[in-house]
């Protein structure tokens, strides 16, 4: 592939201290994201699944700083944006924005629709504040709705509704990078599809990149080039989407793609119950992290930790048995 | 087939600041004997008020249930007194509800909890009551279930705890299990592992369920018969492969062609346009006309009657007969 | 969207409160007070309101005039000529006049509420009292406000260390008994009024310190907050617009609480004679010369502590009321 980087990682771990006792000590980490290597082509849509408290959010906030990483590097064009202060980061806050899942919490509901979607450009102070009115309306038209919304408070709006107007936020400062954090599960399954539809028309309009996430593997298939799937905190398979699902390598990818309920009554029922529960994150297991449920492991699983390594045509995995 | 649980033309509606709104209207449906029926629907479909009030769990007020039956075991539930309702509740008729963390009693063990519906309705010492327990669990797929009983809420997963609110559910092996959204707070790898568990319930206890999603996935994976809710109504209901091969409403179609497929390609989706509209401001005519791509100036003014529309497939659509998946 | 107009917080919060029928009584009540401090000075006086002497107009309580410089009014009232007229505030006493020759009289039609052991009328001390009981409340509420609003914001903003050092500075000022530190402090200090406000706001900030970290933690987690900070908004930006005005409605209500405290502890301080200092009227100086002749001048007592008890559970209702409509709908924490 020629395409240009836009989003690398190097590395990248991000541990959350676990405080205990009257002193507040630190005694343990959870480690969300435990050196995760990526990198996202200018254009494309990397597709972000795992389940709850595999660390996917925590690694989406880190990429845009949202949270300081603990350790590792991330580069944005080629440019080390990791130790930079918010005062230097501010250019780059432009460039890289974030969709969040909750259209409930995400906007602030003192403030009406018009200051919340110009805020960006206030903080940025571009055009005057009579242009951004302008700037506000096509902003909305966009996103799909009419102008008569700019003076109302978000809870007059309905999920899907408030969706539009946090991508119209995320929109406004003409980003190159889009976080979407889960932007869908909140919503209908009827208004899913068409904020699926809006992400997808967006990007062609304004050429964007965006990373994925989310836990339902069928919207993830369907709007991304290429999907990474994690747990525990590691990315454990990364492939183009199409091969992904076709010939999955990973037993935990498996697994998950066997446990999409698919909405075909003549489809032959073989899902596969996993054993036991995701262990904590605050001590994974030795070896590779999968391996106390993995349905083929074998000694060496539970010993040595499996590399991401290239299985052909760019899908990477990282498992011994591959 | 014989019907475990029957809703005659219910008819639920709420007030507040007071005005008062159908929230589900003539709304009928039947659970047949040891089958699962789905009920599938949007956020304000009046899906989750239809399981409450087989409960009869509708706070009243603001809820008031204005007319309409639900037949179990030859008498109206609506109908009879609080004292043999609470005799049912938990007993003949249980509940699963979405939110398993919230649904447990945070200061009580789980043992406790899952004790608590058998100390009410069955006669049983202390002892029978642990073995009833521990074997429940264990029914449930919990691992270690004598050590876990003595576990309090906090320390349980997402999966264990909805587990344990599905042992609860079915300590007296209920006739009836109604499971509203039991999945949706969990992860596939566990909504696998829950709907198998309570299909395999009810193939075994010989449980009929009543089945309440939003993901039309689960339905065609478990269900036998489907209901499709919108706006306070029953639009479609067929049994499954009935209603997936050959849908007659185009709500259904609509939803249907929401999901995106995971063989599917990076295409647009045929997403319903508007807003999923909420009790009180439903349209006039047909409830779906405002978003149907068939709507006609009949559907604006008439509101299409349920009809069959093949051997048990009915449909409340003015052009059901012209409805096809490729919309 | 069925609604045409856009309700902001403050409006759906006032239609709540509206249809609480005794929070909405303790507003009018605290609005009658409001009215009569601010207007105090034509509502009670020895000076008229407007005076036409000599075919000229003047306003003695509004103006100073070197004419009238050491003119009893009383006695100039019976000097008036034809076409003269003076119109006198409804209670025709200062709150500092001392008349010796009504001294500790029972309440008349002269004097409403009785006279003081200086011959001076209650009812116009009580007027002129209210003035300073609702700034004592109000302006100690303010600073003890401004102050738990600044610790209480660091310290759920930045969390670690500057959130260890303040929480350790509310654990210290909650061990000490405020109104014994306040009076330890009045006792080296002089009791003016503007110490008494600065030593009750400077040591009753940790309720709402406590409320703002609270919310703060809180509202730290929510998209809307980290929306504004990946949009570029630098730390003042996104505490002042995006958490504070969130994190108000609660403060609001226990400031309401807190200005019926800092009245009580007025009072209480002016009844153990560390109050504002003679000879001027608050409400609590009136109530501790009842001490002395409270065998026998019951309207010393009663008058004074009617007004007290009023006013605190006026302020009690009004925060009881508001806290009720502060509607969970707006929060974003369902």
């Amino acid at each position: 592939m020629t395409l240009k980087e836009l989003v690398k990682i190097e590395r990248l771990k991000k541990y959350f201290p676990v405080q205990s006792g009257v002193l507040s000590r630190v005694t343990n980490h959870v480690k969300a994201v435990d050196g995760v290597d990526m990198t996202i082509s200018e254009g494309e849509t990397v597709g972000l699944v795992g389940e709850s408290g595999c660390g996917k959010t925590t690694l989406g906030k880190t990429i845009i700083k949202l949270l300081e990483p603990t350790e590792g590097s991330i580069y944005f064009r080629s440019d080390d944006i990791t130790g930079l202060s918010p005062s230097r980061m501010r250019p780059y806050r432009e460039k890289m924005q974030i969709v969040f899942q909750d259209p409930y919490g995400s906007l602030n509901p003192r403030m009406k629709v018009e200051s919340i979607v110009s805020e960006g450009l206030a903080i940025h102070n571009i055009s005057t504040p009579g242009e951004r009115k302008g700037i506000v309306r096509e902003l909305l038209r966009t996103v799909g709705l009419r102008e008569d919304a700019l003076p109302r408070y978000p809870h007059e709006f309905s999920g899907g509704q408030r969706q539009r107007i946090a991508i119209a936020r995320a929109l406004a400062l003409n980003p190159e990078f889009i976080v979407c954090d889960e932007p869908i599960s909140a919503l209908d399954v009827s208004v899913q599809a068409q904020i699926i539809n809006l992400f997808m028309e967006l990007q062609e309009k304004f050429r964007l990149t965006y990373l994925f996430i989310s836990h339902d593997l069928r919207v993830v298939r369907h709007i991304s080039d290429r999907v990474a799937v994690m747990y525990l905190g590691k990315v454990v398979e990364l492939a183009p989407s199409g091969e992904l699902y076709k010939n999955p390598l990973h037993p935990y990818t498996r697994v998950l793609i066997s446990s999409v309920p698919v909405a075909d009554p003549d489809r032959q029922k073989k899902m596969t119950v996993l054993k036991g529960d995701v262990p904590s994150p605050i001590d994974p297991p030795a070896g590779c992290s999968f391996h106390p449920r993995c349905p083929i492991a074998v000694e060496k699983c539970s010993s040595v930790e499996p590399e991401l390594r290239d299985a052909g045509g760019g899908h990477l995995v990282s498992c011994h048995l591959a | 087939m014989e019907s475990a649980l029957e809703i005659k033309d219910l008819t639920v509606s709420f007030s507040s600041e007071g005005r008062k709104v159908e929230v589900v209207s003539g709304l009928s449906l039947s659970v047949p004997r040891g089958k699962i029926v789905g009920v599938v629907g949007e956020s304000g479909c009046g899906k989750t008020v239809t399981a409450l009030s087989v409960m009869r769990l509708i706070p009243e007020p603001p809820g008031r249930i204005e007319g309409g039956e639900i037949i179990f075991d030859g008498a109206d539930i609506l109908r009879s007194s609080d004292r043999d309702m609470r005799a049912l509740r938990g007993n003949r008729i249980s509940m699963i509800f979405q939110e398993p963390i919230s649904s447990l009693n945070p200061v009580f063990t789980v043992g406790d909890q899952v004790g608590e519906s058998l100390r009410t309705h069955l006669n049983i010492t202390k002892k029978e009551e642990k073995e009833r327990v521990i074997a429940l669990l264990k029914l449930v797929g919990i691992p270690a279930p004598e050590s876990r009983m003595k576990n309090y809420p906090h320390e349980l997963s997402g999966g264990m705890s909805q587990r344990v609110m599905i042992a609860m559910a079915l300590a007296c092996s209920p006739e009836v299990l109604i499971a509203d959204e039991p999945t949706t707070a969990l992860d596939v790898t566990i909504q696998a592992g829950i709907l198998e568990l309570i299909d395999d319930l009810r193939v075994r206890l010989g449980m009929s369920v009543l089945l309440i999603t939003h993901d039309l996935g689960i339905i065609a994976e478990v269900a036998d018969a489907v209901y499709v809710m919108y706006a306070g109504k029953v639009v479609e209901h067929a049994v499954t492969r009935d209603l997936f091969k050959n849908p007659k409403h185009p709500y259904t179609v609509g939803l249907l062609n929401s999901i995106p497929d995971l063989r599917g390609l990076k295409e647009k989706l045929d997403a319903i346009p508007g807003v999923v509209p909420s009790p009180g401001s439903f349209p006039p005519g047909c409830r779906f006309q405002d978003r149907c791509p068939l709507a006609i100036d009949k559907c604006r003014n008439e509101e299409p009657p349920f009809s069959e529309h093949a051997a048990g497939h009915y449909s409340a659509c003015w052009r059901a007969d012209e409805v096809t998946l490729q919309v | 969207m069925t609604e045409t107009k856009s309700a902001g917080y403050w409006g759906s919060v006032w239609r709540k409160f509206k249809r609480d029928r005794l929070a909405l009584s303790a507003l009018i009540v605290i609005l009658l007070l409001l009215f009569i401090a601010v207007f105090e000075s034509f509502l009670a006086g020895n000076k008229p309101i407007v005076l036409k002497y000599e075919g000229h107009y003047y306003f003695p309580v509004v103006f100073r005039y070197s004419e009238f410089f050491g003119t009893n009014f009383k006695e100039l009232d019976k000097k008036l000529g034809p076409g003269d007229f003076a119109i006198f505030p409804p209670v025709r006493y200062s709150p500092t006049e001392n008349d010796l020759n009504s001294i500790l009289n029972a309440p008349s039609g002269e004097h409403p509420f009785g006279t003081d052991d200086r011959g001076r009328d209650v009812l116009a001390r009580m007027i002129y009292g209210a003035r300073i009981s609702l700034s004592i409340g109000f302006i100690a509420v303010g600073i003890s406000a401004a102050i738990g609003i600044i610790l209480g914001g660091m310290a759920g903003y930045y969390g670690g260390t500057t959130d260890f050092i303040v929480s350790r500075l509310f654990e210290v000022m909650m061990t000490f008994p405020v109104f014994f530190l306040i009076l330890t402090i009045l006792a080296f200090r002089d009791p003016s009024i503007y110490n008494i406000m600065i030593v009750i706001g400077a040591t009753s900030w940790t309720g709402v310190a406590r409320l703002i970290r609270g919310e703060f933690l809180k509202l730290r987690k929510f998209e809307y907050v980290e929306a504004a900070v990946a949009l570029g908004g630098n730390d003042f930006r996104v505490m002042m617009k995006h958490m504070l005005p969130n994190a108000l409605a609660p403060v609001l209500v226990d400031s309401t609480f807190g200005i019926a405290g800092a009245i009580l502890v007025e009072s209480g301080l002016s009844f153990l004679g560390f109050g504002v200092p003679p000879p001027d009227p608050s409400w609590g100086d009136v109530l501790s010369q009842s001490q002395r002749y409270v065998d026998f001048a019951w309207w010393l007592v009663l008058f004074p502590g009617a007004a007290i008890f009023l006013t605190v559970t006026a302020f009690n209702l009004l925060g009881e009321g508001f806290r009720n409509s502060i509607d969970p709908k707006f929060t974003g924490n369902e």
